[in-house]
């Protein structure tokens, strides 16, 4: 660890600009893929979801340069690294996010309707936080790719973590490498317990349940 | 003949049954009845060893199941619950005629078998090809009994096989179920909660409260006639 | 914008299909990489899988390992394998890491597809008299299947991404043409290669998908009805 005490202001800066990388995307992504999921009209979704599908299977390094050819971008930088995991994140959460409605009792959103609830409140007070729990799981684990892909971003010049990986690589420090993925493990970790926590926190109703699928 | 000497079950500080004795005799429906944590499914699953007894034992014609490899005993009885469990993957004739294949018959004769099992329960030759969500509950639970008796056993455990199943079929099987016992000699231990169906089909009708005391045991009509106790007086509605 | 007319002509010289660094055999190699390594990590995951499913025991391993193998940068995994085992060995170190990648989503595609067969299945097929073998045959791998599918499908898709990487320790692969293609800014060869890429990944996700679809239509779902 001598390299990452004499290193420790680099990593730090990475770290930040890591972290900046990884948020827009995700906030932007769920809040398109959560809508998304709520407003899409059902006869849309079987080709909504096959090509969301089609589009996850891309490997981030390609899409990292196929963008720049569709929408203009460079292809060395930020840019396309923000947009290309924000579809990553559309993609993920659209599913997590049909699931989690779905998961929504009929019977509960029939009897709010019935009470006279309008179809924006419906979905602030009733779907949405009953929604939250799978929200969260899907959050989760779309967090966790994002944090770890994102270093990819590296290859295209973006000076994150990921750049730790390149640069230890071509000058044989495998102590950076390692100091690189211990970073992106924590970060992913941080991700992790702070979004359960925001989930615990936003439905103290729930019991805590069996982790089994 | 089956016979439960002091069986017991506990599951950590939980007693599920508590010293229970019972003789069940060969060629007879023996309903056992009660209310949930009777003990009533604990007692049917030691017969065929699905649960192990933590203390007495259970015999089958003198023999401790004990001393009988569980898979053999296993396929020399029926087994019949309400959640039938037919593989949702396998036609009605294959499910019938699958543990038959397992166990060393051919698969010609295993299906011969199967569908005459098939055609004792009144499931129509049609239905043999198709796949168990395509039938109704009720025909689910006959597939179910025809699996049972495709090793052709001596006995048959069913525990609460009808529940789910609406009220006219339901007495429609119950009716079909005595006449099977009849027609194969059948020896049947029956669990249910249903007075109707217990006083229905029962030989003899062992009633159980908590744990499996048994607060009486004889002929429906023995127990209609005299109730022992005001618990068999409510649960027989009398 | 970008030159569409530079990329066809790129794809229309033969210089870049043909040769070790041609699309063909930088094709070929990205598949028989990637295959051999799911086929690899299938051999450890699904017996291990069918296992903890089967006997229920082991689940939070599953889970756990899910959870951490999503947080750990396939980048930095390579490159620091590739390391550890010296250059020389960079090959071997390849293969681990595609291995280490593929084993948790077949992992958790076998275990899930077991442990959640209905119980009233797995128990009567026990009280007909099924060995636990029997059981794992006739009743927990076949109902299992779709899912063990879905968990080769991400698998696939995993790997294939990781194999991308490999040109930069210096191994082939689909990736040659974006990581070289960047060096010498030659995009048109570095949008060629992501292209080809593209094809490639989501045409093996939808066969899988295909696949997937075909062997749970077999398997027609679990329902009780309540009518005669």
């Amino acid at each position: 660890m001598d390299w990452l005490v004499a290193n420790w202001a680099f990593v730090a800066q990475l770290t930040l600009t890591h972290l900046g990388i990884v948020i827009i995307p995700l906030i932007v992504g769920s809040v398109i893929a959560i809508a998304g999921a709520r407003v899409v009209p059902t006869r849309w979704v079987p080709s909504t979801t096959a090509a969301l599908g089609a589009v996850y299977a891309i490997p981030s390094l390609a899409l990292f340069v196929t963008l720049p050819a569709l929408i203009g971008t460079d292809f060395i930088g930020p840019t396309n690294v923000v947009i290309a995991l924000s579809i990553y994140v559309v993609a993920s959460m659209f599913f997590s996010a049909r699931d989690a409605f779905n998961q929504v009792p009929t019977s509960t959103t029939t009897t709010a309707t019935a009470l006279g609830m309008s179809r924006l409140q419906l979905f602030l007070h009733v779907e949405l936080p009953m929604a939250v729990p799978g929200l969260i799981t899907g959050l989760r684990v779309v967090a966790a790719s994002t944090v770890s892909m994102a270093s990819i971003g590296a290859v295209v010049g973006v000076r994150n973590l990921g750049y730790l990986f390149v640069d230890g690589f071509q000058r044989r420090i495998p102590e950076e490498i390692i100091t690189g993925i211990g970073a992106v493990f924590v970060i992913a970790l941080v991700f992790d317990v702070g979004l359960w926590l925001v989930g615990r926190v936003l439905t103290p109703w729930r019991i805590r349940g069996d982790a089994r699928v | 003949m089956i016979e439960f000497r002091h069986a017991t079950k506990n599951y950590g500080n939980v007693v599920a049954l508590h010293d229970f004795s019972a003789t069940i005799p060969s060629r007879t429906i023996t309903v056992l009845m009660g209310l949930s944590g009777s003990g009533k499914t604990t007692a049917i699953r030691m017969v065929n060893k699905m649960v192990l007894p933590t203390s007495g034992q259970v015999l089958i014609d003198g023999e401790d199941v004990a001393t009988r490899d569980a898979v053999q005993l296993r396929r020399s009885i029926g087994y019949v619950m309400q959640d039938v469990g037919l593989l949702p993957h396998k036609t009605v004739l294959q499910n019938v005629a699958l543990i038959a294949v397992i166990a060393g018959q051919t698969r010609d004769e295993a299906e011969r078998n199967a569908r005459a099992m098939l055609s004792l329960v009144g499931i129509d030759p049609a239905s043999f090809e198709r796949f168990p969500s395509q039938l109704s509950g009720g025909q689910q639970q006959r597939v179910g009994v025809a699996r049972a008796l495709a090793t052709k056993p001596n006995i048959l455990l069913m525990d609460e096989p009808f529940g789910a199943v609406d009220p006219i079929v339901r007495e429609e099987l119950q009716v079909e179920l005595c006449r099977i016992q009849r027609e194969l000699g059948l020896t049947i231990l029956f669990v249910t909660h249903d007075r109707h169906e217990a006083l229905t089909i029962a030989d003899q009708l062992i009633v159980m409260s908590n744990a499996g005391a048994i607060e009486q045991s004889g002929s429906p009509q023995e127990l209609t006639a005299k109730p022992a106790n005001d618990f068999v007086r409510k649960i027989l509605g009398l | 914008m970008f030159d569409f007319a530079e990329l066809a002509a790129w794809f229309a010289d033969s210089t870049n299909w043909d040769g070790r660094y041609g699309l063909w055999f930088l094709l070929a190699e990205h598949l028989v990489l990637s295959l051999g390594a799911i086929l690899l990590a299938a051999v450890v995951a699904l017996p291990l899988g069918t296992l903890i499913g089967h006997t229920g025991k082991g689940e939070f391993a599953v889970i756990g390992l899910g959870s951490v193998s999503r947080a750990v940068p396939t980048m930095g995994l390579l490159f620091a394998l590739v390391l550890l085992f010296g250059v020389e060995q960079r090959d071997l170190s390849l293969i681990l890491a595609l291995t280490a990648i593929a084993i948790p989503p077949l992992l958790a595609g076998t275990f899930s597809g077991i442990s959640t067969i209905p119980w009233s299945i797995r128990d009567s097929a026990t009280a007909q008299g099924m060995t636990g073998l029997q059981r794992i045959r006739h009743v927990e791998l076949p109902l299992a299947t779709p899912s063990i599918v879905g968990g080769f499908r991400i698998a696939f898709i995993h790997v294939v991404s990781t194999v991308v990487l490999a040109p930069l320790v210096g191994l082939g692969g689909l990736g040659f043409g974006i990581v070289q293609g960047l060096t010498v800014r030659n995009y048109a060869q570095v949008l060629a290669s992501s292209l080809v890429i593209i094809a490639t990944t989501v045409i093996g996700d939808q066969l899988l998908g295909w696949v997937q679809r075909r062997t749970g239509s077999r398997l027609v779902e679990h329902q009780t009805t309540e009518k005669s």
